[in-house]
């Protein structure tokens, strides 16, 4: 295939921000395409060598090639041939068997397939395997064989009787041959071969049914006649109003037009021939399986094996992966794939914890992201060359565990991207952008294929019966919701179609392997039912069950409700021990705060005290100070007052020493008088005898104070007084009145003046005595 | 309390609902990236895109959710429902039956979403007006009736894509301003001053501190 500017190897569109990273990684894929092709090559025509004829079929295998090429040529390619047939060569063929050197391949696979279909086979009336007698046959060979790789593995040499050859021989071989071919299918299968060897996985071969698929186109190729899809639609249209009641697989026909340009656009295969062969496929599948229908994600599947293989090959893969690997997947309810969710989530709870409690703490749920990646089988979300490369592991092993195994690389490859990011949009756009970028397509599956051997079908079936009741019970919740919403629309009488619904359900839980095909849709159900010849027999027993399920069911939501109103519970409480922790963080800090804070008023009323003491201290100084020069000032005052005094004293000192000298110079003179009289007159002293005692004895002391005494003492004259009465009076005015009294007192005792007088005298020295003292 | 890169106010979760091929992937690319692909493919299951913009001087995060249309999906897309402020309801207007469904979808949304979800409802593809199958005046009154918002759109030519949107997450966080001030209302005056407590893993925690402490 060339490669266009924006599309890859397989003629897929390559989104343009990845245009870049396919670039560099498209020689990567060329150089372990061809080293595949030579692995695969050296190891297909090595069997060979043990074998003298590889290529030759066995008459019997070759005859029914020819007639199945026959058959299917003569049957759709006659009706079809109006149509426009646009189709690459490889879908010139409807039916094809594949090359003769993967023969020993497809019979191995074969005998699982015819394996698992005799497992169902008891509990399956539906005859749709009578015309493949000898692949019946075929069947019972291997069943019948005690070890299933045995045949496979010897089959090459003997492709149409496996179970003859010589199983001692060939046993250890086949095991290494077949660890070989597993190894090799995770190193990727070469594209070359991819087509054949997918059919082979699928067991194409074992479960094709000769005309089944002719069969089931019939109604439309009648339908059809002469006209083209447009006039298609138009007829279904106008049937749509009678198409639920006739022909219920119709009701999937609009969705399938409308998907039909939606499938891989622009892709060089899928022209209109392409669509065409794409319409077909999905109608025939729809019609086969009834109560899966067609749901979305099919028309990729379906458009993919178109682009590998014929087109009734496609359809019988088709018919495999759906009704076999991804039973239960996509029917009306979905449960597998819901059920498949929530075991991955907690594969990957077990296996990365980090990452699941950041994704947690986001609120990111990881089916969000790898809910489509299962769904559409990681076609679309991952770069081409990855996709396909998963698949061939996939289809090998037969079931859904790759599903699992490369989610789980994914989630191990970009897990640590994942935990740096802030918020669930951004971690859910980085995931899908990442697994978009995942080029490295041999990284991818053998992370996968090695990192988780132990994620096996076993481990997956014990999870998924597990959580299946909690899909369920969630599924009842809807769609009792539901159906209250057509009791509002007023269709068909509820509880009715409610009973019906359970019956079947109960009958198919028995083991059908179809079970999902009677819970289609109540419509359908009421037809099947009324067709049941014996329903009169069952209907006792069914209400029976009714009631119990019934039962079960109002205790299933009980307690659905109760653990969902403990998980809020839980939730709630966690994100408050959140908020608590937070809390006390602060309080804690506040606390700190506070802490700091009195030490701090603590410190400042400290030094308030200390302040308020060096005030009151200072108050005292001052006061001191003030008390001192209170003090001073009096002092100061006092002794200007003494000064005054000792002046007034030293004046009247030197007044009375002036007196004195007066006196004295007057008694001087009148001594000198007394003695010129002296002779004429008597001394005054005998009269004053008794009081001059004490100057007498002051007399008998040395001359001059006697002289000074008897001046002082010596009594003087009336006159004499009476002539200094007013000198003594000024002298002694301020001092007291006391002086005048006596004045008066001397002026009315006249009779002793002397005496008074020596009194005043010696009280004025007195006075002066004291403020000397002072 | 903000990204590294930029600081978020407020994270608004919208789903895109409404039939299969009314054109919810590429309402979306348009939207978010501004494109229209030509060759687009059929969603399975959901699909995710973010957009930043400013509201009210707000820096607004709408994490949008493209679900599948295909009726057997809500069971798992239901599920993408709980804790969507906001719903586009888009239906086809050249295809009378995508709009007929809305009463279901609405019913889908009513059942499985929070109460108060603003539901917008988009008439899209009104480039294809010769093919018009949806008078305006039904949608109007449908719209009326239950209480939407009503818009009709054109992916391809990139008409009222963006106001419709726009318009969705302006009535959401009008709603949400509404409920977060009565919040704080509830709360005591003290947290009044707070910012918005509406990033529930980022201010959430700021608007509990001013409550609490």
């Amino acid at each position: 295939m060339e490669i266009l500017l924006d599309r890859d190897a397989y003629g897929f569109a390559v989104r343009p921000q990845h245009v870049q990273r396919y670039r560099e990684y498209a020689t990567i894929y060329k150089e372990e395409e061809e080293e595949r092709s030579d692995r695969w090559k050296d190891f297909l025509e090595r069997p060979s060598e043990f074998v003298k004829l590889p290529v030759n079929d066995s008459p019997s295998q070759e005859h029914k090639a020819d007639s199945l090429d026959a058959d299917s040529e003569k049957a759709p390619e006659g009706d079809d041939s109006k149509e426009p047939e646009a189709q690459t060569t490889h879908q010139a063929q409807i039916w094809a068997q594949i090359r003769p050197s993967l023969r020993a391949i497809e019979d191995m696979m074969n005998a699982r397939v015819k394996k698992k279909i005799i497992a169902t086979k008891s509990e399956q009336d539906a005859g749709a395997e009578e015309d493949s007698e000898d692949e019946f046959y075929d069947m019972e060979r291997s069943e019948s064989d005690p070890i299933p790789d045995v045949p496979s593995s010897v089959g090459v040499s003997v492709p149409a009787s496996g179970a003859d050859s010589n199983p001692t021989v060939s046993l250890e071989s086949s095991v290494l041959w077949k660890q070989e071919l597993e190894f090799l299918v995770q190193g990727g299968v070469p594209m070359a071969l991819r087509g054949e060897l997918w059919q082979a996985f699928v067991g194409v071969k074992a479960r094709h049914i000769k005309n089944y698929y002719q069969n089931l186109l019939l109604p439309d190729n009648k339908k059809d006649n002469s006209d083209d899809h447009q006039k298609a639609e138009v007829d279904e249209a106008n049937n749509k109003s009678t198409v639920d009641s006739i022909d219920v697989p119709e009701k999937w026909k609009l969705q399938i037009e409308k998907d039909l340009p939606r499938t891989f656009p622009g892709h060089p295969a899928l022209d209109e021939g392409g669509r065409n062969a794409l319409r077909r496929l999905l109608t025939a599948y729809a019609r086969h399986n009834p109560s899966v229908g067609y749901c979305q994600a099919m028309n990729f599947f379906a458009g993919l094996l178109l682009l590998l293989m014929p087109e009734e090959n496609a359809f019988w893969a088709l018919l495999g992966i759906l009704d076999d690997y991804f039973e239960g997947y996509y029917s009306e309810e979905m449960i597998e794939s819901q059920v498949d969710q929530l075991v991955f989530e907690e594969l990957v709870r077990e296996r990365f914890p980090k990452l699941v409690n950041h994704l947690d703490y986001l609120g990111v749920q990881i089916a969000w992201v790898s809910g489509p990646w299962f769904l559409s089988i990681f076609m679309n979300m991952l770069p081409w060359e990855s996709v396909l490369r998963v698949w061939d592991v996939l289809l090998f092993q037969g079931n859904r565990v790759m599903l699992f195994r490369t989610a789980l690389a994914l989630m191990e490859l970009y897990g640590p991207a994942l935990v740096t990011t802030k918020d669930a949009g951004d971690a859910v756009t980085l995931l899908q952008s990442l697994a978009g970028s995942t080029f490295d397509s041999s990284q991818l599956v053998l992370t996968a294929c090695m990192g988780y051997q132990n994620v096996n079908e076993e481990r997956l079936q014990e999870l998924r019966n597990k959580h299946r009741p909690a899909v369920e019970a969630a599924l009842e919740e809807r769609t009792k919701g539901l159906n209250m919403w057509r009791d509002s629309q007023g269709l068909a009488s509820k509880l009715y179609g409610f009973k019906e619904n359970k019956t079947e359900n109960k009958i198919t839980n028995g083991g059908l392997s179809r079970m999902s095909s009677e819970t289609s849709s109540v419509d359908e159900l009421c037809l099947e039912v009324n067709s049941v010849p014996d329903l009169p027999e069952q209907v006792a027993r069914l209400k029976g069950e009714l009631c119990k399920v019934l039962e079960e069911k109002r205790s299933a939501i009980i307690r659905a409700e109760e653990l969902e109103t403990a998980l809020m519970e839980m939730v709630k409480q966690d994100n408050r021990r959140e908020l608590s922790a937070k809390v006390e963080q602060l309080e804690r800090d506040v606390a700190e705060l506070q802490q700091a804070l009195a030490d701090k008023q603590e410190q400042e009323n400290a030094m308030l005290q200390v302040l308020m003491r060096v005030e009151q201290e200072q108050k005292v100084t001052e006061d001191a100070r003030r008390y001192a020069e209170q003090d001073a000032a009096a002092q100061r005052y006092a002794i200007e007052v003494l000064q005054e005094k000792y002046e007034t004293a030293t004046a009247s000192l030197t007044e009375m020493e002036k007196r004195v000298v007066m006196a004295e110079s007057m008694l001087e003179a009148t001594l000198q008088y007394q003695s010129g009289q002296t002779k004429a007159q008597p001394s005054p002293r005998a009269t004053k005898q008794d009081s001059s005692t004490i100057r007498t004895s002051q007399e008998l002391s040395p001359e001059i104070p006697a002289r000074k005494i008897s001046l002082l003492s010596r009594p003087f004259g009336l006159g004499w007084r009476d002539k200094n009465k007013a000198d003594v009076k000024a002298t002694s005015e301020e001092q007291s009145p006391k002086p005048t009294e006596e004045q008066t007192d001397i002026k009315v005792t006249g009779d002793e003046p002397t005496a008074k007088d020596d009194e005043n005298v010696d009280q004025m020295e007195n006075v002066s005595l004291v403020d000397d003292g002072k | 309390m903000s990204n590294n890169n930029e600081k978020v106010d407020y994270v608004f979760k919208v789903v895109l609902i409404g039939d299969s091929s009314v054109g919810k992937t590429q309402l979306l690319a348009r939207f978010t990236k501004n494109e229209f692909r030509v060759d687009s493919k059929a969603t399975i299951g959901v699909e995710f895109q973010t957009q930043t913009l400013v509201i009210d001087q707000k820096t607004v995060k709408a994490q949008i959710w493209d679900t599948a249309g295909q009726e057997r999906y809500r069971a798992v897309t239901s599920a993408y429902y709980r804790g969507a402020l906001g719903a586009m309801l888009v239906y086809d207007m050249t295809k009378r039956q995508t709009f007929e469904h809305m009463t279901r979808w609405l019913e889908e949304l009513r059942g499985h979403a929070d109460k108060n979800i603003v539901i917008m409802l988009i008439g899209n593809k009104c480039d294809l007006a010769s093919l018009r199958a949806v008078p305006v005046e039904d949608a109007q009154e449908f719209a009326e009736r239950e209480n939407l918002c009503f818009m009709e759109t054109s992916a391809l030519e990139s008409t009222n894509v963006e106001s419709a949107f726009l318009t969705a997450l302006t009535e959401i966080y009008k709603i949400t301003c509404k409920k977060s001030l009565s919040a704080d209302g509830g709360y005591g005056k003290s947290s009044l001053k707070g910012t918005a407590i509406l990033v529930p893993n980022q201010d959430a925690d700021s608007g509990g501190k001013g409550g609490c402490c």
